[in-house]
Parts: C-alpha cells; structure tokens; sequence
C-alpha cells in the first residue's frame, strides 16, 4: 500500500465516520485509529431562508441512532457545534455496520430530537440544523 | 414463532393483510416509503417506519433495508403481498437467511417456478396439461428452431423464459417471419429480463384465462379452492375476475384441480399460489404460475369463505391446514371489479386528492380499499385504489349487486375506471360469460368508448 492509499483510506474512514480499520493483505497489515475531527469555521454564516418543511439532518435509512461512536464511545458531534455539508454529524448502527449521517447543509447544529438507541427510519428528524 | 409481521407492501394489500394479522391476534409492522406515510395500514399497524425514497426501487423494492427494518422493530416475518418483492427468490432466500419467515413458498419453489421453461418442465413431469411448444429453451441451431415451429404447427408464439405481464412476446404466423421474431425477442428478454432465453409455444387465438387458487401447508397437505375466470383483460391486465367460471364443466375444473393440488407436493410447494391456464375448445393448457397472494383472491375467499390470507399466514407458522379438500363448497357467485385511479375511457392514471370517498355497501357486497376522504393517492405506484366485489346466488344476481356498488360508489376529486366497470356489467358479451381473453379489447376496438373522450390519443 502506497502513502497515497493510506491517504485516501483515512480521508474515507473520516468522511464516513469510521474510528478503526484494520488492513492486511499477505506480508502488510495496516491499522488505522482516527482520531474525532474538530470541524472548521466556516468563513461566513450562512444566510436563512424561509423555511416551511424540516430542513435539518434526518436519517438516511433505517438503523438504530448513536449519539456516541460505537467504538470511540466518544460524541460525533455535539449541540452548538458548526458543521459542514456533508460532515458526519451522526451514526446509524445496522448490525455489525455503521452508516454515517451527514449534515445536508452547513449550520449550527441543534440538540439531538431522537435518544440514543433508538430505532429510526428513513427521513426520521434527527437534528435541527440552524 | 414469530408474533410480529412487517408489510413489505402498500395500498389495499397492505390494509388486507393487516386485518389478517389482527384476526389471527398477531402484532404488524408498517414499512412504507416517503410517499406513503398517509396509507390507512400505517396508522392502523403497531408499529411503522419508513424504510426510503417514494422511488420503489429505493423502498418497497429495497432488499437490505426491508430486512433491517423487520430485524430492529421485532418483526419474526415479512409478508411481500403481491407485486414489488413478492415473487423475488433473492429476497425470499436473504429472508430466510436473516432468520425471519418469509410468508410465501421457499426461495427455491420461488425460484422453480418463476423460470417458465423450468415451471413447465416441472408441470409435464407432474401431469398437468401445457400447450404444446418446445421442449426448454430455443437451441441456437436455426434449422432446429424451424423444425420446432414446424412440429408446434403455426401460429406460434415466441415467449421469454424469465418474462412475465406480456412482455417479450411475440406471434408468428408463418415460416418466413420466424428467426427475425426470435433474435427480436432474445435481445428483448437479455433486456428487460437479463436472461436471453426464449421458447416457442403454440399460439392460441381465442382462449379464456383460467386459474386454480391452491393453499399448501408444511405437512404434506395441499388443496385446491376451485377457479377463477379472468378473461376481461386489457393490455394483459386483469380488470374484471369471477368465480366460478361460468360454461365450464365441474368435473373438468375438478380434474384440473386435482393436478394442480397434487403438483404442489411435487414441487416442494407451500403457501397460497394460482396456477394459471388458457382455455380453449375444452382444453386447459397451463402457462404460469404465481407464486404468492394475487389481487382477486377476495373472489375465491366469497365463494368458499376460506380467508386465503389468514391462511397464508397460519401456514409460514408451521401450522397445518384446518379442513379437507372435502369441506371446500363453492357457493354462489362473486365478481370483482378493479377500481383503478385512471380516466375510464382514456386510461390515463389520475392520482390525486380524493375529497369524498364514499364505499358502497349491502347484502353481498365487499369493498377492499386503502381510500379515505382527504387521501392523496400519489403518482409514484400502480393505479389500483380499490376492488369491488359482489357475491350473489347466481351470476346474474352478482352482476346486478356490482351495478348498483358502481354507481354508489363515489370518489370525488379523482377519476376512475367505474364508469367502465359500469358499461361492461351492462354488456352483453359480459352477460353472457365465458368470453376470451381478447373480449374487452375488440369491444374497444368496436367503438364502446368513441364519443367517451377515450379515444383522443
């Protein structure tokens, strides 16, 4: 594995959300732990529009909601906090595999809607996205 | 034993099922898409989530997140109803795989019988009469197929072996026409059904559709619960059924039943399947079978007062059959209309908001729909928003209790095919009974909508 793969196999971990992976092929094993990423600044607020329907971070699909990263055991992402668009703000538990939620949008992100643990759907408002 | 079931299905089916499930004191689960958050069965069920996208493809058709969605709310069993994932062998087998009951046959029988080469394979070994065509799928040798066609005698039709609702097919009437007829349907069923695999049958003219409801339990018991005619079709699609079919000798539907009942151990088969036939000059030919619950099964369950879907259910959980072939009675008549949300003469679909939903009611009537006054029917699925049935002594005292259900069924704010329906109760042909397949179309063709707006496309 080149540096430039590992490179890419980390930016992918992050951007997924994933804390651990480990890697072997024949003579090579890899262990990657991530560290939580402190999301930047962005330069400017980003200017409200009107808003009728639910614009903040919803479900991508059904799974059981995790505040905390099941294998850091750390927050993914906490209120008040400034996110980007399609940082991961949350974590859908399936089984032995973890889906990333992602911010739709960049904002300011607002208390969870949904406990820890519980079961939700495709669409099901996880956060406000202010 | 499983005490939840998820509803992999919407609509009318969804809420049917759901009555099932609560007759028999068993807990559902509502899996519904985006668009379909307002359906009855998802405010009736014990529990819903929505598992996507009103794209079918990305909810009622998604396997994993199906099998997510039953796994996280308790669900032991996944009834497909009909359409979507139903006849699926792929998910029947990552349902099973996922340690849940899939209510429905065995991947395999799934699997058997949705390839129509191989199903008509295992209907000759079991007896059952096909038409006659060739043995499997077409060779590549084309000196070979001549002779087929040759033997088969024409007109023949060329149909694919993983096809299925009229696609992929094609008549020839004489020799020249063939070998282009064959390589347009292969390079068709590569297309649309990913296996270029085609066969020739013999091609009937004038055939009625018949098909024999079945229930199989687990135990080695199979019965057949006499037939249904579901000659009025347009496009290859069924809008008026009936039970029993009228002009057709008892005996001979009991031979054929007999067969059907007996392939079913055969096969390995269990559950609630129909197989389906073309009748012509006294003779069945058997052309598929499907493998699940279908739309018209509500005819059957008037005439023998067997709930198919209870059955259906009673049979996933290992329990076997509570009656004999010897207690099945058929009584009566019943017809069933389908209420499509479509302009009646033009057949373009009309989705939309119903503002006033008014069932019909009475003696013999029985209405099975998803409606409600204020409901939005969406445009993303199939336009069936409702099934009318009447259930009478006689066939004619049916047909007059259906008349009357259409003309006091109301749903205002968005069209249907009731006026139709309406028409044809009226019609003489349909009187009669016992017309074929191709019946509706020539009626059409003979101008029964002109001066209707149907015909401005």
């Amino acid at each position: 594995m080149t540096i430039e793969e590992i490179e890419r196999l980390a930016a992918w971990c992050a951007s997924a959300g994933i804390g651990e992976i480990e890697v072997s092929e024949a003579g090579f094993s890899l262990r990657l732990h991530m560290r939580a990423v402190v999301a930047e600044t962005p330069m400017a607020a980003v200017a409200p529009k009107a808003e009728t329907v639910f614009k903040g971070v919803r479900a991508p699909g059904v799974g059981v909601f995790c505040l905390d990263h099941p294998t850091t055991g750390r927050p993914i992402a906490g209120p008040g906090q400034v996110v980007r668009k399609g940082e991961t703000v949350g974590v859908l538990q399936v089984g032995p595999c973890l889906r990333a939620v992602l911010a739709p949008v960049d904002g300011v992100l607002g208390a969870a809607l949904i406990e820890d643990g519980a079961v939700v759907g495709y669409g099901t408002p996880l956060y406000e996205l202010a | 034993m499983f005490d939840t079931v998820l509803i992999a299905n919407r609509g009318e089916i969804a809420l049917r099922i759901l009555r099932a499930c609560r007759d028999l004191g068993l807990k559902t689960v509502a899996a519904y898409s985006d668009a379909d958050a307002s359906l009855r069965h998802v405010a009736l069920a014990d529990r819903a989530i929505c598992i996507g996208p009103a794209a079918a493809t990305e909810s009622y058709l998604n396997i994993a997140e199906i099998i997510t969605a039953a796994q996280l709310t308790g669900a032991g069993a996944i009834h497909p109803g009909y359409g979507f994932l139903s006849e699926n062998a792929a998910f029947a087998e990552a349902v099973e795989n996922a340690g849940l009951a899939f209510i429905g046959p065995s991947a395999a029988a799934i699997r058997t019988m949705g390839d129509k080469v191989s199903a008509k394979r295992m209907m000759i070994a079991a007896g059952v009469p096909c038409v006659a065509g060739s043995e499997g799928a077409l060779p590549q040798d084309e000196q070979a197929v001549r002779a087929i066609a040759e033997a088969i005698g024409y007109p023949v039709i060329v149909k694919a072996a993983g096809g299925g609702g009229g696609r992929g097919m094609r008549i020839v009437r004489e020799e020249r026409a063939l070998m282009e007829a064959v390589s347009m349907a292969t390079k068709e069923a590569d297309r649309a059904f990913g296996n270029p695999q085609v066969y020739l049958e013999k091609f009937l003219e004038h055939p009625r559709h018949i098909e024999i409801q079945i229930l199989a339990d687990k135990h080695g018991k199979a019965v057949w619960l006499g037939e249904r005619d579901c000659s009025m079709q347009r496009r290859h699609q069924k809008i008026i059924e009936e039970a029993p079919a009228p002009g057709i000798a008892r005996e001979a539907i009991a031979e054929i039943g007999e067969l059907c009942a007996r392939a079913c151990l055969t096969i390995g088969y269990t559950g609630a399947g129909t197989f389906e036939f073309l009748y012509e000059d006294g003779r069945f030919s058997f052309i598929e079978m499907n493998t699940r619950v279908q739309v018209e099964h509500p005819v059957t369950e008037l005439v023998t007062g067997i709930d198919i879907v209870r059955e259906q259910i009673r049979i996933a959980r290992g329990e076997a059959l509570s009656f004999s072939q010897q207690d099945i009675r058929i009584q009566g008549h019943a017809i069933e209309c389908r209420i499509n949300a479509e302009d009646p003469y033009s057949f373009r679909p009309h989705p939309g908001r119903v503002e006033r939903w008014t069932p019909p009611g009475g003696p013999g009537i029985r209405v099975e729909s998803h409606l409600y006054s204020g409901y939005i029917v969406p445009p993303h699925y199939d336009s069936l928003v409702a099934k009318l049935l009447a259930h009478g002594a006689t066939r004619a005292e049916a047909i007059r209790r259906m008349s009357g259900a259409l003309g006091e069924m109301e749903a205002v704010g968005i069209a249907t095919n009731a006026p139709l329906h309406g028409l044809l109760m009226e019609e003489p042909g349909f009187a009669a009974g016992g017309f074929d397949i191709h019946h509706l179309e020539r009626l059409i063709e003979g101008g029964l909508l002109q001066g209707r707006g149907g015909d401005d496309d």
